[in-house]
């Protein structure tokens, strides 16, 4: 009798100790990644812990957050500093050496296209700047903040933050792959002279949506058009988990030359990350093109006065002009989501 | 009267840094829709130029703090110019939470109050809800927009009016409002009493006759 009591009692104790051990490693461990890092991964690795290192002691502490941090995770916005306080070190804050080892991090982490274009919203910032007014805002190239969610690794997955004004970019890193979903981009002025050159950070994707709209037949048009105001994001910032329900017209119902011109547009943003990663994403796109969406809603004739959105299984683009003094053309805020892998959830197990 | 018009003007010369057109409150609702209820997700933004007098409807006694009865007064105002209606029939809302953000942040054009209201379960098959939005203590832009949270949920159609006050969902639903798990207990439960009236029944004494 008493060697069955001892036997149950052990077998009880080493359960409780199972379960107790696997809850604490749930809780507190990154989770691993499904598939084992590529060279993008281990190069984005490099670059993450080289500028790591240029950081100081107190530096360090305010931009790493632990994996299990989930407010930091959705700590970002378009809105400057003063409505909206990012977590992490600030460019205004970073050396010139800590600066060109964050910079060399973006672009290992974006295409050229995608690291030009954060440069030039970065850019047109510090323009708005120079042209005053903000009152108790502030923002410009010095306000933009760097933080990572999770440490950089090659085996568990991580998140590079970067955002200020009207940007918010999260590279979730986890194995061969790396997503920017949930991202924002966009930028006021959306055109202005630096250096003697004319630039525009957004109209690639204004001109390719517009080019589609008009591309599209008559009837073609009264299925895509869902209004004729431009309205704005539905999915913005602090909108995690919500999945809009496709409007506009079908990708099924456009002829080849028009699913070439969608796609086109969905590259604009998809080819913000680097190419390897961009080319898996625009796969997976390419066969559910089908079954995405095309949406409109504003003036038929001026392009980038119109709110566009792009729905498919996994891909949610918004392009949202503010009508905020002046052309509303000249402010614009974009969304990149996918309903089904934002921050990367379907990359880790 | 002159200086609102001054201010107006100034808006639109200086760029405006904030999130959201500078002279209208923006009402964003997210209508979910699930097989147990709907859930309405009002989200109101002030832009600078409004948020003064968005405030006055929320900060009653203008000291500069919202009490919780101050939010209570506030989410029974909107709600009364809410109407939500499925099959014609209205859906009686009840607010279930708040979020209501910091008044200084509210005056820059940022903060944003987030009333969310539930509605009862609704029927299985075709439905048609319509929404509307009457709330205008300012000048607004509404937008208006649906979601669902199972698979059992279809949506069909979505129409809005030109304002987007006014929005027309056709959904169905394909399985009980009721969930499915309580349809297991409740079909369990005349087994389970006959379990229990096989056990537990008194024996009767035979009667020796």
């Amino acid at each position: 009798m008493k060697k069955k009591i001892l036997f149950v009692s052990l077998a009880l104790t080493s359960a409780l100790l199972t379960v107790g051990i696997s809850s604490i490693q749930a809780y507190s461990l990154s989770p691993s990644v499904k598939t084992p890092a590529d060279n993008t991964t281990q190069k984005v690795v490099m670059a993450a812990e080289a500028f790591v290192k240029t950081l100081n002691t107190a530096q360090q502490k305010k931009v790493l957050f632990e994996w299990s941090d989930a407010k930091q995770k959705i700590q970002w916005s378009n809105l400057p500093t003063g409505i909206f306080q990012r977590n992490g070190v600030k460019l205004g804050e970073l050396s010139s050496p800590q600066q060109t080892a964050l910079f060399a991090l973006l672009q290992s982490v974006l295409s050229k296209k995608g690291y030009e274009q954060v440069v030039q919203v970065i850019d047109g910032d510090e323009v708005l700047k120079t042209m005053g007014g903000g009152g108790n805002l502030i923002f410009g190239r010095a306000e933009y903040y760097v933080s990572f969610v999770g440490t950089p690794s090659q085996t568990s997955p991580w998140i590079l933050q970067f955002g200020g004004h009207h940007m918010a970019i999260n590279a979730t890193v986890a194995g061969a792959d790396i997503v920017l979903t949930p991202s924002l981009t966009g930028g006021q002025p959306t055109k202005y002279t630096l250096n003697g050159k004319t630039v525009e950070p957004i109209i690639a994707e204004s001109n390719a949506a517009s080019k589609l709209l008009v591309s599209l037949s008559s009837s073609q048009q009264k299925q895509a058009i869902i209004g004729s105001k431009f309205i704005d994001l539905i999915l913005g910032p602090g909108k995690d988990g919500k999945t809009l329900q496709p409007e506009g017209i079908k990708g099924s119902s456009l002829s080849a030359t028009q699913q070439a011109l969608l796609l086109d547009l969905i590259a604009t943003r998809v080819n913000l990350v680097n190419e390897e990663d961009a080319a898996v994403k625009l796969k997976e796109i390419k066969a559910n093109l089908e079954n995405t969406y095309f949406a409109w809603s504003g003036a038929v004739t001026d392009g980038a006065n119109a709110y566009f959105r792009v729905t498919a299984p996994t891909l949610i683009l918004e392009f949202s002009p503010q009508s905020m003094g002046g052309s509303a053309s000249n402010h614009t805020h974009s969304m990149y989501r996918d309903p089904t892998n934002d921050y990367g959830v379907n990359l880790y197990k | 009267m002159k200086l609102i018009w001054i201010l107006i003007w100034l808006g639109w010369l200086l760029p405006s840094v904030v999130a959201h057109p500078a002279d209208v409150l923006v009402q964003a609702a997210y209508i979910t829709i699930s097989p147990t209820k709907i859930r309405l997700e009002l989200d109101l933004t002030a832009g600078e130029l409004v948020a003064k007098n968005f405030l006055s409807k929320l900060d009653l006694n203008q000291n500069a703090m919202i009490s919780p009865e101050e939010v209570r007064q506030f989410s029974s105002h909107v709600l009364e110019q809410l109407t939500l209606e499925v099959n014609q029939k209205p859906i009686l809302l009840q607010l279930e939470s708040s979020q209501i953000p910091e008044i200084a942040q509210v005056k820059l054009g940022g903060g944003q109050v987030q009333l969310v209201f539930v509605g009862a379960p609704i029927a299985v098959g075709q439905n048609q809800l319509v929404f509307k939005n009457s709330f205008a203590p300012v000048k607004s832009a509404y937008l208006a927009n649906v979601f669902v949270q199972s698979s059992a949920v279809k949506i069909i159609s979505q129409q809005r009016d030109q304002t987007q006050q006014t929005f027309d969902v056709r959904y169905s639903i394909t399985e009980s409002a009721f969930p499915r798990v309580f349809a297991w207990w409740l079909g369990l439960i005349p087994v389970l009493g006959l379990v229990a009236w096989r056990f537990f029944r008194v024996p009767q004494k035979k009667v020796n006759s």
